[in-house]
């Protein structure tokens, strides 16, 4: 794994990728790099898999568990509501044993939690992207009163308490609207919420860069030459704030995935009966856990394995494609 | 999630109650011992529902030794201490301590019964508006000065302070205020001596009359709760009341810091021989408050204090601990029915629900036992209902219009009542719920046993504080948003039925806001009952009445009674005198001992 010395001499040169329109050896040299670094490659094969496990989980769930949603009285100790057997009642035919009350497979529950907890995360991170490259740049290049008005409006937002604004919409909304109702309201809703409040992160990052980037040769060039200011955005910019936002969208995810547990669990999440795994740990969190750490376990591992490899994904890249380029 | 204390709903004041009826919906029942806390209660139909252990009927390490430091612990303060607006059943329990009112509970389990306390007796009225009282001879408040009838007339005038006497029960209100000219409270009186309230006489100091402005037979209830505790004039700090009121019972307060602690010691100016109820056995009385509850379970356990104050049943991890040692579960916990229930809403005024077939199929389909186990089983959680009154009422009676194998729902009648209803194939429809503790494991175990006959449940949750206030207490909302079930529980505020049913199946109370006849039902049988049940003075006509009522609204199922919840509660190995009293739905707190 070790690279030739010359592909580090590119990188350093490929920063100012002013001369080279395409800017492909940053994303090449990026990538050399980033095999190198195996925590950060772990942890991509584990989200692969993991998203394969969610977009699979009808046919995980037929092959080693029971329907999520199926509630199996017979399994539970009718005088104490807790299943029968220890750790939770795990057996053969329930690898993770059941819930308390209900008797739900946890096994099912998890692999189906993975689906809501994976989608939410990844389209509020997408909306977050977005609106932040967007306004980012509009801000960063035009200057003036445009930057005043959104980073002011970024300020705005990273300091409204977003979890009680979240509760309170969620108050608000009713069965149908904007053309959703049920559970794909709420992840409509979950997504909006979630999204709104991060797209502050990306967009301060991408106007920091637009500042620094605007001033450069490059640009001049494209601008003396005729380029309008929309050609100019997208056209020379973006190609050039593509690799800190895709980082920093990197560990966007897991933060929106922690969100997205704390709203399922305090009750503003996805409907009942869709499994999620706040909405586990909530059930969990009513003494079962004492009784048997399992009930907890199982959501509370899912949601650290999944966290810690995008962080550690989001490392790797940063390492890889630092977007200040000193190293 | 903690839950709050056992709050008694509160029944006539809907209007006002947005916020404060959110609050009480929350109490969350412990356990019980099915044997019925009252003789009537025998009949429960519980499938599954009885514990041997603990029978609510005993009296718990009987003595009469005293001396020593009750230790008493609890998640959070009273709501008050100011007897006139406080509304949290515990905290009428803990009452008893430093205030005594007319008449109160006789101090035995069963039946709940009232016996003369400041009173000398319990009186009658022939036409249930005219109701007189003599105050006994050498009852004092703290300070050594004697109660006389005006202090307890000032004490109700209080009530109607609302702007400053607020919180509490505004039954007072209800039946002595004339509605051309309202009382506007002692504080705005204009009468010298601020007792100008017309419909309270007090002709000598030891004679007080109450002229109610409609019959009203359960008025010496009334006369139980703590808002008629006697007030002295002079003391009356109006809204800081709450934070020193003056003891008239056995105990006064030597140290208040809210949220922390309370203690009392004893009242020197009590005298024993003009209290029949209070036993007063400890010296001093200690609670400490702002708790979790599972450390309050661990310091019981430990014998390092000697009760929860909130008395809504232990957490799950103490549960199991007790359910696996017989000898901690027979000598130190009871596990009582409430008089809490938990029932199901079927809005009449939501497709198709307006036609009771409709509503007839739910209440067959439901699986009665797994309600049971959302709410945490028979010990823990409570004993499967079928009745809207509970076991622990006066005129309490077991039938079930309703009978499924083992509680389990019948699914053939079900689809039955859904041809009738022309929905063979079923419906989709919307259930809502609050969305903390066990409400929601309820709300998917009815989605579960709707879904057998062919209906598509939706789940809709609401945060606690806007449930009862806003989603299901304004009717235009739950029409528009379709809601046609709703997750509901009542508690009343004296064990009577009418205390338990006038403000949720009264027809004629369906407010456009702050409703809590939440299904909307309007049954003239049920109305005409409410209306007779109170108004007679004959036990078994009486009795009758309010069977037939009962019967009546679950005939309707508008209202589908799910479970009558139990709290299995734990004490020191020192408590003595622990029994249930009906009157607030848990241990009689006055009677504890520490001394066996």
């Amino acid at each position: 794994m070790t690279a030739p010395p010359g592909e580090m001499m590119v990188e350093s040169v490929a920063a100012p990728a002013v001369v080279q329109p395409e800017g492909r050896s940053l994303w090449r040299s990026g990538w050399i790099r980033l095999r190198r670094d195996k925590p950060a490659m772990i942890s991509g094969v584990f989200l692969i898999l993991l998203a394969l496990i969610a977009i699979f989980a009808p046919v995980m769930v037929s092959l080693l568990g029971h329907p999520p949603n199926e509630p199996h009285y017979d399994l539970l100790d009718p005088n104490t509501a807790a299943p029968r057997g220890r750790f939770g009642g795990m057996s053969w035919h329930y690898l993770l044993g059941v819930e308390p009350v209900n008797g739900r497979d946890i096994f099912s529950r998890t692999v189906y939690g993975a689906r809501v907890s994976l989608l939410v995360a990844l389209l509020a991170t997408a909306t977050a992207v977005i609106i932040g490259t967007v306004l980012g740049m509009l801000a960063g290049y035009l200057g003036g009163l445009w930057d005043t008005i959104i980073a002011r409006l970024m300020d705005l937002l990273l300091s409204v308490p977003s979890v009680l604004f979240a509760i309170a919409i969620v108050a608000v909304i009713p069965n149908k609207a904007f053309g959703l109702s049920g559970s794909g309201l709420r992840i409509g809703v979950l997504v909006f919420v979630i999204g709104i409040f991060a797209w502050p992160y990306i967009g301060r990052i991408v106007r920091g860069q637009v500042l620094s980037l605007r001033e450069r040769e490059f640009i001049e060039a494209s601008r003396s030459l005729g380029a309008g200011t929309f050609t100019v955005m997208f056209r020379e910019l973006l190609p050039n704030v593509a690799a800190p936002v895709l980082v920093y969208a990197t560990l966007l995810i897991p933060t929106n995935i922690l969100n997205e547990a704390a709203l399922s669990y305090l009750g503003v999440g996805v409907r009942p009966p869709t499994a999620s795994w706040g909405d586990s740990l909530a059930v969990a969190s009513h003494g079962w856990y004492s009784i048997e750490p399992i009930f907890m376990l199982a959501p509370g591992l899912a949601i650290f394995a999944t966290v810690l490899a995008f962080n550690l994904l989001g490392d790797g890249l940063r390492d890889a494609f630092d977007p200040r380029g000193g190293r | 999630m903690k839950r709050r204390a056992n709050l008694i709903r509160m029944g006539a004041l809907a209007a006002a109650a947005g916020l404060v009826l959110a609050a009480c919906g929350g109490s969350s029942g412990g356990g019980g011992s099915s044997g019925g806390s009252n003789g009537t209660s025998s009949g429960s139909s519980s499938s599954n529902g009885t514990s041997s252990a603990g029978a609510s009927d005993a009296l718990l390490h009987p003595s009469d030794k005293s001396g020593g430091t009750l230790r008493a612990l609890n998640d959070s303060d009273c709501d008050y201490w100011d007897p006139a607006r406080t509304y949290y059943a515990n905290c009428w329990d803990q009452q008893r301590w430093i205030s005594r009112q007319l008449v109160t509970y006789s101090p035995q389990p069963g039946t709940p019964k009232l016996t003369g306390d400041l009173a000398t007796a319990v009186p009658t009225s022939s036409d249930l508006k005219t109701w007189t009282y003599t105050l006994k001879d050498g009852i004092t408040f703290a300070d050594g000065t004697p109660i006389t009838s005006k202090d307890i007339k000032y004490a109700v005038e209080r009530v109607f302070a609302t702007d400053v006497i607020n919180g509490g029960p505004t039954y007072l209100i209800d039946y002595l205020d004339d509605p051309s000219a309202p009382y506007p409270g002692p504080y705005k009186d204009t009468d010298p001596n601020k007792l100008g309230l017309k419909s309270v006489e007090t002709p000598d100091d030891k004679t007080i009359t109450f002229h109610l402005n409609k019959p009203f037979a359960d008025w010496n209830f009334v006369m139980a709760l703590p808002g008629v505790t006697p007030v002295p004039k002079a003391k009356d700090t109006g809204a800081n009341y709450t934070f020193k009121p003056v003891s008239s019972g056995p105990y006064q307060i030597e140290k208040y810091t809210p949220n922390k602690i309370i203690t009392f010691v004893r009242n020197p100016h009590w005298d024993p021989k003009t209290d029949t109820v209070n036993k007063a056995l400890p010296d001093r009385i200690e609670v400490t408050m702002g708790l979790d509850l599972d450390d309050v379970d661990n310091r019981l356990l430990a014998n390092s204090a000697d009760f929860y104050v909130g008395q809504t049943g232990v957490q799950i991890s103490a549960q199991n601990k007790i359910l696996g040692d017989p000898s901690l579960r027979k000598d130190r916990t009871t596990n009582d029915v409430t008089g809490f229930i938990r029932y199901l809403s079927v809005m009449t005024q939501v497709k198709p629900f307006d036609n009771v077939h409709c509503r007839n199929a739910v209440a067959y389909a439901l699986d009665k036992t797994a309600q049971q186990l959302a709410r945490g089983g028979p010990v823990g959680g409570g004993a499967v209902a079928t009745t809207m009154l509970t076991p622990p009422l006066k005129y309490y009676k077991s039938f079930d219009l309703f009978p499924t194998a083992g509680s389990k729902g019948d699914v053939a009648k079900a689809k039955q009542e859904l041809t009738a209803c022309g929905q063979p194939n079923g419906f989709s429809t919307t259930l809502a719920s609050r969305s903390n503790g066990k409400e929601v494991a309820q709300a998917e175990a009815v989605q579960a046993s709707l879904a057998k006959i062919g209906v598509k449940v939706t789940i809709n949750k609401s945060a606690p504080s806007q449930y009862f206030s806003s989603t299901i207490g304004i009717p235009a909302n739950v029409h528009k948003n379709g809601i046609g079930l709703a997750m509901a529980a009542w508690g009343p505020d004296w064990p009577t039925p009418y205390a338990m049913l006038s403000s949720i199946v009264d027809g004629r109370k369906i407010l456009p806001a702050g409703n809590s006849n939440y299904a909307e039902l309007n049954d003239p049988a049920v109305n005409s009952g409410l209306d007779d049940g109170i108004a007679t003075t004959d036990e078994a006509k009486a009795q009758r009445i309010w069977t037939d009522t009962d019967k009546a609204v679950v005939k309707s199922a508008a209202y589908i009674p799910l479970v009558y919840d139990k709290a299995l509660n734990l004490f020191s190995d020192r408590t003595t005198n622990i029994y249930f009293t009906s009157a607030y739905g848990m241990a009689d707190f006055a009677q504890f001992g520490v001394v066996k």
